[in-house]
Parts: structure tokens; C-alpha cells; sequence
């Protein structure tokens, strides 16, 4: 028990004395790159703020988002629509809107799906993308 | 740009599109508003049908483009000062290759291909256009990308376009964006003058 504690601080004084050595850009740059390879993986949700045409032609929300994941199914396949994962978390029927959360990382490739909405009988038009929910109601006016 | 409709024109500025031409218009028409041109697209197979056609028909706020469906009129057309793009569809895309090209560039002729003709393309035509187009980019063709747009289904917004022709043509959003604003605003601004 005592030799497993012995290295383990070992290691760290020799950590602690190659950082006090090196230079502190090294270390700096070092840190940085860790931290970019920690959010590699990392969900960044965003949300598009959408009209739609022609009005009324959605009731529920469930509706709006099916017609969403077949969309993007239609055009990028099954592989973009999990990456995309398209979720409508705010839906005005009557004013033909809606908010819909996706991943961030995959901004284009949504956006670019929304041209095959037309061969499924309705139009989505991007009103704009935002951070936070709050945000993208703003945009939606 | 390119709309066939005028009724689209109220939704092309809802859109957010500034300027665009119209189908079927009279130019000589004086309610015409600023932001709205005039187009008028010849579809030839011959010279001198084209010449016939051609003959009187540049006006001011007017936008000529051809469709050409062989070589030699595709050719002679690339280098008509009266002609202000060519258009490229699924049944003319044949046509445009390395000389057709290299002549295009020559005479600083822009390439006009409507978003409607790539978006209806079945799996092969739609891999000829890609071939083609990154072929004129490579030789420095000026691109348009027009929306050629008769219903408002069809008439998508800008955003929508260029992320498509950059997943598409795997071309940066930069050039893109000339592909939908500065190709064609130079063509307008041409052809107003």
C-alpha cells in the first residue's frame, strides 16, 4: 500500500517539476489541446428558429417533427438524421412557427436537408439559429 | 434570380432576396419595380435561329440567357456580347466541358444553373452536374445559381441554397456566396448600365 502511494507521488512531483521547467506557452498550448479533445464528442444544441408553408398544413408538434426527420432522412440518410436528431420544442400553429433543437455540429447538413421539403409538399424557411431557447423565440418575433 | 412567376416576387422579398429577374416580363413595362429585371431565356439548336432571336431583344433591365442544346451554339454563344449567361440544365449538361470551358472564361461568360434543375436531377444527372460544375470552378467560370422557381414550394430561401451547394459541391461558404449574390449582382448591374 505504502510503495503504490510512494509512486503515485512520486509521479506527480515529477509532473510538477517538468511543468516549473518547461516553458509556460508549452504548458499553456498542452492544456488547450486536452480540453479541445475533451469536447470532441460534445453535443452543441442549437436552435433553428423556422416558419413554414403553407400555413395550417402541421396540427401537432409530432407532426412537424416527423416531417422534419423525413427530410433530412430523405436527403442525408439515417447516419446524419441520428448525428442532426431534429426536436421541436416550440411549435405556433397558428402563426405557422416553431423552434427546433438539433445538434449544432451538424448545421449545415440540416439546413441544406430543408431543400427536400419541397418534394414533400410544404416549405421550411430558416428564420435564424441561436444559442439558447430564449434567443431563438426572440428571432421568431 | 431567376424567377417564372412574377406572383414570387413578393416572396422573394420575404425571403430576403434583393434583386431578381423575371420570366415573361415586357421590359418596356414602366411600373417595373427597381429590384426587379427582366429576363428572357432562348432555347436554340441552331445559329441562325438564335441570331433570328436575338436580333432586338437586349433592352435596358433585360437579362438574355441561353439555352444551348449543341455544341456549335454553345460555343458561338460564349463569346455573343448580347447574351448574359448560359444556361446549363440535365439535357444540355453534356455540353460543357474543358474547351467549353476555357472558352466561357475567354469571354468572361457566367454559367447559369437553376436550383430546380439540380434539386429534380435523378442520381446520375445529379453526378454529371457535380462533375461539371467543379470542373468550371476549377476553371474559374463565374457561377450562378439561380433559383428557376415557378411555384413558391420551389422558391427556397438563401440559406438553404448555399448550405445545399456547399455540402454539394464541397466548395467553402465564400464561394458559394458569389455563386448566389456577387455573380449575379454583376450581371445585373451589367445589363442595367
Amino acid at each position: 500500500m505504502l510503495s503504490v502511494l510512494s509512486i503515485v507521488l512520486s509521479g506527480i512531483s515529477l509532473v510538477t517539476v517538468l511543468v516549473l521547467l518547461s516553458d509556460s506557452t508549452v504548458v499553456c498550448k498542452a492544456l488547450t489541446w486536452f480540453m479541445r479533445a475533451r469536447k470532441v464528442g460534445r453535443y452543441r444544441k442549437r436552435y433553428l428558429a423556422i416558419m413554414y408553408y403553407p400555413p395550417g398544413r402541421f396540427k401537432e408538434t409530432g407532426e412537424l417533427e416527423k416531417a422534419l426527420r423525413s427530410v433530412v432522412m430523405r436527403s442525408f440518410g439515417v447516419v446524419y438524421l441520428a448525428g442532426i436528431d431534429p426536436k421541436v420544442v416550440y411549435f405556433d400553429p397558428g402563426g405557422s412557427k416553431a423552434i427546433v433543437k438539433f445538434n449544432g455540429r451538424f448545421k449545415v447538413e440540416f439546413l441544406a436537408s430543408l431543400a427536400a421539403s419541397s418534394e414533400l409538399g410544404f416549405k421550411v424557411i430558416p428564420v435564424g439559429i441561436s444559442g439558447t431557447f430564449k434567443s431563438a423565440k426572440k428571432k421568431l418575433g | 434570380m431567376w424567377l417564372k412567376d412574377y406572383k414570387l416576387v413578393d416572396e422573394a422579398r420575404r425571403l430576403g432576396y434583393k434583386v431578381v429577374s423575371v420570366e415573361g416580363l415586357d421590359s418596356g413595362k414602366a411600373s417595373l419595380p427597381p429590384n426587379v429585371f427582366s429576363k428572357v431565356v432562348v432555347v436554340s439548336d441552331s445559329i441562325s435561329n438564335l441570331k433570328s432571336a436575338l436580333a432586338g431583344l437586349k433592352g435596358p433591365k433585360t437579362v438574355v440567357s441561353v439555352v444551348p442544346l449543341n455544341v456549335e451554339v454553345a460555343r458561338w454563344v460564349a463569346h455573343d456580347r448580347r447574351v448574359d449567361s448560359i444556361v446549363m440544365t440535365s439535357r444540355n449538361q453534356v455540353l460543357f466541358d474543358k474547351k467549353q470551358a476555357s472558352v466561357m472564361k475567354y469571354y468572361d461568360k457566367p454559367l447559369e444553373v437553376p436550383f430546380t434543375e439540380i434539386r429534380g436531377a435523378t442520381e446520375n444527372s445529379l453526378a454529371g452536374f457535380v462533375k461539371r460544375l467543379k470542373l468550371m470552378i476549377s476553371r474559374k467560370v463565374p457561377i450562378i445559381i439561380s433559383s428557376g422557381a415557378s411555384g413558391i414550394l420551389e422558391y427556397h430561401h438563401p440559406l438553404v441554397v448555399l448550405s445545399f451547394i456547399v455540402k454539394l459541391l464541397d466548395v467553402d461558404y465564400e464561394a458559394a456566396k458569389a455563386m448566389l449574390s456577387t455573380n449575379p449582382y454583376k450581371v445585373l448591374t451589367r445589363t442595367a448600365i
